[in-house]
């Protein structure tokens, strides 16, 4: 099997990361930008800093790996002629299910500061999964919380008038109670 | 000094850039474009002895000056009357820059303005959130979760769930 071809991602800190183009490409950004041949002396990643980077790429490289294995693993049952070796690709490929479902959880199990960097830059880097893994982190964290104890996990500040507040309580009070 | 107004502001940092200062004229030029050392504030100052170019560095803080050789001033002379008359040649190529730096050390001393009174919201930039990111958000929520998420903040207020 031929060697990866790699890239060298650049982050706004001027840290370069050498990756596969397979990871790399899970960042549609990116996918782009190789597409077009803008990667000569590296791609320059200006919105996202070396700490969310790495982090980003932790994330691209553990579900590339994971989308490659479970592709040999389909291609190996598909050369295969008797069903036993088919039915072991697909527990194979759910024991990676579930290994990729528990670090996601564990993924996202970071502060507040980081997830907010990791949104951001998995908007601009668009890399679908991530994103929506990182707004159902935030959804999960929202959940079943009062106004009050969402300000404190997000701290963020009451900008509200007393007056303000008590209005919005008034409109929809059946859901602060 | 924001221009607009013409308010004095105490500001944190001048972006990088350099500064000439005369008795007459101010100039603030780009350190990138110009070469000229970021940070940094040239002052030209008539004293007994002639004139002193004052180099103050913000990044270290430290001052220093050199007397501007041709200028040994004669007692007799009138030097003391013209010390005012000292201003910055600056090249044509970097004339257009200083307009365009200082609006950015306007606008930079604004947000540094900005921040100052409001270091609260510099540590939780979640009420910032783009809206893009909240409208992936919300369908994520509950109704109810939905309805106490624009109860937390004016930004988050103006939330519309898709239908």
């Amino acid at each position: 099997m031929a060697s990866p071809a790699m890239v060298t991602l650049i982050s706004s800190d001027d840290a370069r990361f050498e990756v596969t183009e397979a990871a790399a490409t899970m960042s549609q950004t990116i996918r782009h930008m190789i597409e077009d041949g803008c990667t000569d002396g590296g791609i320059p990643l200006p919105n996202v800093p070396a700490r969310t980077l790495a982090k980003v790429l932790e994330y691209c490289n553990k579900h590339a790996a994971a989308t490659a294995a479970e592709s040999s693993a389909a291609g190996g049952a598909a050369a295969g002629s008797d069903s036993g070796s088919s039915s072991s690709a697909d527990s194979a490929g759910k024991d990676d299910g579930v290994d990729l479902a528990s670090f996601d959880k564990a993924f996202v199990e970071v502060d507040t500061d980081t997830l907010y960097d990791l949104l951001l830059a998995a908007n601009y880097l668009d890399v679908k999964t991530l994103l929506d893994l990182c707004c159902q982190k935030v959804a999960d964290m929202i959940r079943g919380k009062t106004p009050e104890q969402i300000r404190q996990t997000f701290g963020i500040k009451n900008d509200f008038s007393p007056e303000e507040e008590e209005k919005i309580r008034k409109e929809n009070q059946w859901a602060f109670e | 000094m924001d221009t607009s107004r013409y308010i004095w502001r105490r500001v944190d940092s001048i972006g990088g850039a350099t500064f000439f200062l005369g008795a007459k004229n101010c100039v603030a030029v780009s350190s990138q474009v110009g070469g000229t050392l970021a940070d940094c504030i040239y002052l030209l100052l008539w004293s007994y002895n002639g004139i002193r170019l004052y180099s103050i560095r913000l990044d270290d803080w430290t001052i220093s000056f050199v007397l501007v050789p041709a200028c040994t001033a004669d007692p007799d002379d009138d030097w003391a009357g013209t010390w005012y008359n000292l201003f910055w040649v600056i090249p044509p190529s970097y004339c257009q820059e200083p307009t365009k730096s200082l609006s950015t050390i306007t606008s930079k001393i604004n947000e540094n303005v900005v921040l100052m009174e409001d270091k609260e919201q510099i540590a939780s930039p979640w009420s910032r959130l783009p809206v893009e990111l909240i409208e992936l958000l919300i369908p994520k929520l509950s109704f109810v979760d939905y309805l106490r998420t624009r109860a937390v903040c004016k930004e988050w207020s103006l939330i519309d769930k898709p239908i």
